[in-house]
């Protein structure tokens, strides 16, 4: 069987439009080279990332994070306040289905169950006991933090939601976001993370398990990268000029 | 509409020349565009939808509006060329018509087609339900 070959990318923390600058780059490479990139980061600073279709005046709802930086995804879902968090994006190639994935999800949810199931898998040998979350019916009443809401593919432990991804299509790729909740921030101290249930553990071995099960469930070859020059600059530009720019924060 | 009267795009979007006229040189040939049964079963539980803008010029290819589903956003291309005419206001609040009547209340713009508009590339409803067949396994 032949391997999927697969970037990933351990980056530096960035700030918020530097890091949706970076992901939107990255999503403009696969397009153009059909290599999937898998890339996992944090936030320079607390961060309030808005879901795509959420209106910016829907953050004073979320009294405790205004303070925070914003920034707008362009991958759907609620809000998410960056503090004590890991977040990773998965781009890849729509033309290209890692053979093992079963097939039975609509749309692109497969990649949800895959990457979620992977780090399932990993929580288990680890001792915490996670599982898929039973939804909630969504829509535009949905709580505004992605953390208080439940989709079928999240992860919780003890009732607690843990991962949540969100995903974006756009010209022959996908993008697709998602957070690992590490601990509680103050930010919002309602919400418990991994660490809060399971005896914390250097977040490299997070990664390092969680990347090696991603690889083995897809059959993917990981190539460790980082990004060129030309991803640099493009994304320093896409920072200044889209996402750190009202018009994009505050398009809704 | 009848799905067996339409055309489509790659990207599962829908097109109907209005009235008779199906050569796209005649200087007021509209189109009304919207997105096929199998997308709206693909996206599942759509949640968002944004339209275009009326006025707005628009190429094959370019977006014609944007939709969420299960968190996931992804665009809606538009399939011809021209300029957006008329928008169906009522189905971001009623997107249970995109489900429910994907070729008629589900409409999503009218276009009117640029003088030099083609549709030659687009499919008739026995190809683009090969093309869905083939997609399905």
């Amino acid at each position: 069987m032949e391997t999927i070959q697969c970037e990933i990318l351990a980056d530096l923390p960035r700030v918020g439009a530097a890091n949706m600058a970076v992901d939107e780059t990255l999503l403009g490479t696969v397009q153009r080279t059909k290599i999937p990139i898998l890339r996992f980061y944090s936030w320079s600073e607390p961060t309030l990332s808005l879901g795509y279709f959420q209106a910016f005046s829907a953050r004073k709802q979320h009294p405790p994070s205004l303070a925070c930086s914003v920034v707008r995804r362009t991958t759907g879902g609620g809000a998410i306040l960056h503090d004590r968090e890991l977040t990773y994006s998965l781009i890849w190639p729509k033309e290209i289905r890692p053979c093992r994935i079963a097939d039975q999800d609509p749309g692109a949810e497969w990649m949800y169950r895959w990457v979620h199931q992977a780090l399932l898998d990993v929580l288990l040998k680890l001792g915490a006991n996670p599982r898929f979350s039973d939804p909630t019916p969504s829509g535009p009443a949905d709580p505004f933090l992605c953390f208080e809401r439940r989709s079928c593919w999240d992860l919780e432990i003890k009732n607690m939601k843990i991962l949540g991804s969100a995903q974006r299509s756009h010209r022959g790729a996908i993008l697709q976001h998602g957070s690992l909740l590490l601990e509680s921030s103050q930010f919002t101290p309602h919400l418990r993370g991994l660490f809060d249930q399971l005896q914390p553990c250097p977040i490299d071995v997070i990664i390092a398990k969680w990347s090696e099960r991603i690889a083995e469930t897809g059959n993917l070859t990981l190539q460790p990268s980082t990004l060129n020059p030309q991803q640099e600059q493009t994304s320093l530009e896409l920072a200044a000029g889209k996402y750190s720019d009202g018009k994009w924060t505050k398009k809704r | 509409m009848k799905p067996e009267e339409l055309k489509y795009a790659k990207t599962h979007e829908w097109v109907h020349v209005d009235g008779s006229k199906e050569h796209s040189d005649e200087a007021d040939a509209t189109a009304t565009v919207g997105i096929s049964a199998f997308a709206v079963e693909a996206l599942t539980d759509l949640v968002f939808l944004e339209l275009p803008r009326v006025g707005q010029q628009v190429q094959p290819g370019e977006s014609l509006g944007e939709v969420e589903s299960v968190k996931a956003v992804s665009d809606i291309y538009s399939p011809v060329a021209g300029e957006v005419l008329e928008v169906n206001q009522e189905l971001p609040e009623s997107l249970e018509w995109l489900g429910e009547d994907p070729y008629g209340r589900g409409w999503i713009a009218r276009v009117r087609l640029a003088k030099d508009a083609s549709l030659e590339h687009l499919m008739d409803h026995a190809a683009y339900s090969k093309m869905c067949a083939e997609e399905e396994h």
